[in-house]
C-alpha cells in the first residue's frame, strides 16, 4: 500500500518532468557544422549574425570540425541521422554528399523564395553547386574563379615584361624563362599551401584550351588520350619538363612558394587576396591579371566553398533562410571588403563598394573579367570516382606524376589512364 | 617432520572461493567488455563488411567475394602498395636488425656516460611519429636538409632522398631506423641476460671477439632476435603514418604502402566494402608470416635450457 505523501510526490515528480519536457521542445535552435579555418570564421560570423537578428528566439549550435576529418564525420553522422541542420561544404564534396544524401537539394526552396533571385548568381559558378547540371546542393560564397597573381618586383627586377590580359601562354613562359635565369626562381607555384599540381582547375583548362575533353560528347567514352587531349597535356607537362619554370614537384619553398617570394606566379582563386594583404610589411608589389590564352581561348578553373541544408535538416525552410543570406547583397559586399572573395551577383559587378577597394590588388576587377573564363569540372558517371577523388583522379595524377617527373611520355602515361578509366567506366555501366 | 605432514594434509576448499572467483571476474569485466565490443565486434563486423559494397551512409549490399576478387584481379594498387610494402618489410628487418643490435651491442659497453648514451638513443621513442615525420622530411630536404649538407660538405652530390622513386622508400627505411629504438632497448636487455661465464669459458678456449659474438652471444640472443623478427615484421606491414606526412605515397607510387591505400579507399574513396576486405587480405598475410617465423623457430632460436629437456 502506497503512502499518500508518496504517491503526491509520485505525481507532482511526473507534472514537473512532462512540463520540462514540453518546454524543451518550444525551444528551437538550429545546429551549424564548418571548418575549423580562419579563412571562413569571417563568413560563419556573417551567417549566424544575420540569422540570430532575424530569428533571436532560436539557439545557433556551431559545431567545428577539423577540415581533414570533414568527410569522415559528415557521412558517419549522415548514416547516424545526425547531421547538423546546416553544413559547410566545398565544391569538390558536392557530387559526392548529393550522391550520398548528405545535403538537401535546395532548388525548390530557392525558387519558392521571393527574397532570393538564383538567376543573379554567375551560372558557371552555380555549375559547382549542382550535380551535372541538375539541382542546389551548395550555395557558393564566392565568384571563386581562377586567376593569375603576379610578383611585380620580380617581374621587374628580372626586367620581364608585366603580364597583360591579351598574353598567351607562350607569353607567360618567355617572361618566366627571363625570370629564371634572372633570377632563378620559379613562375608556375603549386604545393605548399596551394593545391598540387593534378588540381583539375589548372590542368583541365590545359585540355580544354587545346581543343581536348576528358570524356566525349556521348559521357561514356573517355578521350584523355585524345591527340588534342595529349597535346593540353603536354603543354602542362612542358612547364616542368621542357622549360623548367614550375616549381618542381620536389621543391620545397618553406611554404607556399608565391607567399614568400620563390615563384613569380600563382594561378588561385580570390580568396588569396588576404593571406597577401595579411603579410606585413608587404615583401613585395603584387597584382592580378586574367590568365593567359591557350591556343582555343582563356580557359580557366574554379573553386569555391559555400553552405549546404543538411537531409536531416529539422527545418529545412529554417536551415535555408540561414544558408541563403551567404548569397545576399550585404554578405557578398562584407566578403569582398575582407578580401575574402569576389561578389557572385551579376547585380554587383559594377559596385563602386568593390570595383574600389583600396590596392593592392590594383585590377581587382580581373577578378570578375576572368569569370566568363570558368570551366566546370568534367561529370563522370557511375562510381568511378571524379576529378577530385576516387580512381578518375587518381589516374589522372599518377599519369601527370609520371610525366612530369620523366618516368613516362605523356602519351603512354595518358594511354594507360585511358583504358583504365574506360575500363572502370564500363564496368560501372554494367 | 612438520613440513612432511602439512603437505600430507588435503588441501581445504577456500570458504570465500566464489566469492574471490566473482571478484577477480569484476576486475578483468572492464578489459573483457572492451575487447569484445571495441576489438573483436569491429572485426567480426569488418569481416562481413568485407563480402559488401558499403559507402557508410546507405545500407551494405552483400556482394559475396566480389571486393576480394577485384583486389587481386583488377586493382593495379593493390599489387603495386603490397610490393612496396614487401620491400620495405624486407629492407627495415635486415637494416633495422642489424643496426640495432650494433647499437646495442655499444650501449653494452662499460664505458663512462652510458646513461646518457642509452637515454639519447631511447628519445626517438619520445617522438611523436608524427613528429617525427615532419623532422625527417626537413633533415631529408633535397635543397636545405642538414643531411645533404654534410654530404655536399664532403664534397659528395647531394641525394634528392624524399623526390625520387629511386631513393624514397630507402629513405623511410632510414627514418624508421631511427625511430626504432624500443628494438635496440629489447636487445640492450637480451645482452646484459647472456652469462658472463659463457664468454669467460669461450676465451679460455680462445675463441676471438668475433667467434664469441657468433658463437655466444647470437646463439643466447636468438629468443631477443625472435622476438624483434616478429613483432617487427607485424610493424612493418602496418607502417603508415612516415608515408602519410612525408611523401604521401609518391613519388609515382615508389613510397605507397598498403596500409596508405586502406586508409585512401576507406576514408578518402568511402569503399568501406573494399578497405575491409584489403584489411583482412592483410590480416591473413601477417598471420601467414608469423606463423612462417614460428615454425621456423626451432631450425634457428636456442633456448637456455633446452638441451637438458
Amino acid at each position: 500500500m502506497l503512502k499518500p505523501k508518496f504517491l503526491i510526490l509520485l505525481t507532482l515528480s511526473v507534472l514537473v518532468l512532462t512540463v520540462g519536457i514540453a518546454s524543451a521542445q518550444d525551444v528551437t535552435s538550429i545546429r551549424f557544422g564548418t571548418i575549423n579555418d580562419p579563412a571562413v570564421e569571417r563568413v560563419n560570423q556573417l551567417l549566424v549574425e544575420n540569422f540570430k537578428s532575424l530569428h533571436p528566439d532560436i539557439e545557433v549550435n556551431v559545431e567545428y570540425i577539423p577540415g581533414a576529418d570533414l568527410v569522415s564525420t559528415y557521412t558517419t553522422q549522415a548514416a547516424a541521422g545526425t547531421l547538423p541542420d546546416v553544413i559547410w561544404l566545398a565544391d569538390l564534396f558536392v557530387v559526392p554528399f548529393a550522391q550520398s544524401n548528405i545535403v538537401f537539394d535546395m532548388e525548390p526552396l530557392a525558387e519558392a523564395d521571393a527574397n532570393f533571385d538564383l538567376s543573379d548568381i554567375y551560372d558557371n559558378l552555380l555549375g559547382l553547386s549542382r550535380v551535372n547540371g541538375e539541382g542546389l546542393y551548395m550555395v557558393p560564397s564566392s565568384y571563386d574563379v581562377v586567376t593569375m597573381y603576379y610578383n611585380k618586383s620580380m617581374f621587374e627586377a628580372a626586367g620581364a615584361p608585366l603580364p597583360t590580359a591579351e598574353w598567351t601562354w607562350a607569353d607567360y613562359t618567355a617572361a618566366c624563362k627571363t625570370i629564371l635565369e634572372a633570377t632563378g626562381n620559379y613562375c608556375f607555384a603549386n604545393g605548399g599551401g596551394l593545391p598540387t599540381f593534378e588540381w583539375w582547375a589548372w590542368v583541365v583548362p590545359f585540355v580544354s584550351g587545346h581543343g581536348g575533353s576528358l570524356l566525349a560528347e556521348d559521357g561514356t567514352t573517355v578521350t584523355v588520350n585524345s591527340p588534342e587531349s595529349l597535346a593540353g597535356f603536354q603543354a602542362y607537362v612542358d612547364m616542368w619538363t621542357t622549360d623548367g619554370i614550375a616549381q618542381p614537384l620536389d621543391f620545397d619553398a618553406g611554404g607556399n612558394c608565391f607567399l614568400v617570394g620563390k615563384c613569380a606566379t600563382a594561378f588561385f582563386i580570390p580568396g588569396l587576396m588576404s593571406a597577401l594583404r595579411a603579410l606585413e610589411p608587404q615583401p613585395f608589389e603584387w597584382d592580378v591579371q586574367v590568365v593567359p590564352s591557350h591556343p582555343q581561348g582563356k580557359f580557366t578553373g574554379m573553386g569555391t566553398y559555400g553552405y549546404a541544408v543538411s537531409a536531416n535538416a529539422q527545418s529545412p525552410e529554417l536551415a535555408w533562410e540561414f544558408v541563403k543570406h551567404l548569397a545576399s547583397a550585404d554578405a557578398q559586399r562584407a566578403i569582398a571588403a575582407n578580401y575574402a572573395g569576389t561578389p557572385l551577383l551579376r547585380s554587383l559587378r559594377e559596385d563602386p563598394a568593390i570595383v574600389d577597394l583600396a590596392a593592392p590588388p590594383e585590377n581587382i576587377t580581373a577578378f570578375i573579367e576572368n569569370g566568363e573564363n570558368g570551366i566546370l569540372p568534367t561529370y563522370f558517371p557511375g562510381e568511378c570516382g571524379s576529378l577530385y577523388a576516387g580512381q578518375i583522379s587518381q589516374e589522372i595524377k599518377d599519369a601527370l606524376e609520371a610525366a612530369i617527373l620523366g618516368v613516362s611520355s605523356v602519351e603512354d602515361a595518358f594511354n594507360a589512364a585511358n583504358e583504365n578509366i574506360q575500363a572502370c567506366l564500363n564496368e560501372s555501366a554494367g | 617432520m612438520t613440513d612432511l605432514a602439512l603437505s600430507r594434509t588435503p588441501p581445504k576448499r577456500n570458504p570465500h572461493f566464489w566469492r574471490d572467483t566473482l571478484r577477480g571476474y569484476l576486475f578483468i569485466l572492464p578489459v573483457v567488455l572492451g575487447l569484445i565490443i571495441w576489438t573483436f565486434g569491429p572485426m567480426l563486423a569488418s569481416a562481413y563488411y568485407s563480402l559488401t559494397d558499403y559507402k557508410i551512409v546507405g545500407e551494405p549490399v552483400f556482394v559475396g567475394f566480389k571486393n576480394y576478387v577485384e583486389l587481386f584481379t583488377r586493382d593495379r594498387l593493390f599489387g603495386q602498395s603490397l610490393s612496396v610494402t614487401v620491400r620495405y618489410a624486407i629492407m627495415y628487418m635486415v637494416i633495422g636488425q642489424v643496426v640495432s643490435l650494433m647499437i646495442a651491442l655499444l650501449l653494452t659497453q662499460r664505458v663512462r656516460g652510458l646513461g646518457i648514451f642509452r637515454t639519447f638513443f631511447y628519445l626517438p621513442i619520445i617522438v611523436p611519429y608524427v613528429a617525427s615525420a615532419v623532422l625527417w622530411r626537413y633533415l631529408l630536404n633535397k635543397d636545405f636538409g642538414p643531411i645533404n649538407a654534410v654530404l655536399q660538405g664532403l664534397g659528395l652530390p647531394a641525394i634528392n632522398w624524399l623526390g625520387s622513386p629511386e631513393s624514397a622508400l630507402f629513405s623511410m627505411v632510414i627514418m624508421s631506423v631511427w625511430t626504432g629504438a624500443v628494438t635496440t632497448i629489447i636487445y640492450v636487455a637480451g645482452l646484459q641476460h647472456v652469462p658472463d661465464e659463457l664468454y669467460d669459458a669461450a676465451k679460455i678456449d680462445g675463441a676471438s671477439g668475433v667467434q664469441r659474438f657468433f658463437s655466444v652471444t647470437i646463439p643466447m640472443l636468438s629468443p631477443t632476435i625472435f622476438f624483434n623478427v616478429v613483432t617487427g615484421f607485424i610493424g612493418s606491414f602496418q607502417f603508415f603514418v612516415p608515408a602519410f606526412v612525408m611523401t604521401d605515397g609518391g613519388p609515382v607510387k615508389s613510397t605507397y604502402f598498403y596500409n596508405l591505400n586502406l586508409y585512401e579507399k576507406a576514408f578518402k574513396w568511402l569503399e568501406m566494402g573494399y578497405a575491409s576486405a584489403m584489411a583482412w587480405v592483410l590480416f591473413i598475410i601477417i598471420l601467414v608470416l608469423t606463423l612462417f617465423i614460428f615454425r621456423s623457430s626451432p631450425l634457428w632460436v636456442y633456448y637456455d635450457g633446452e638441451a637438458q629437456s
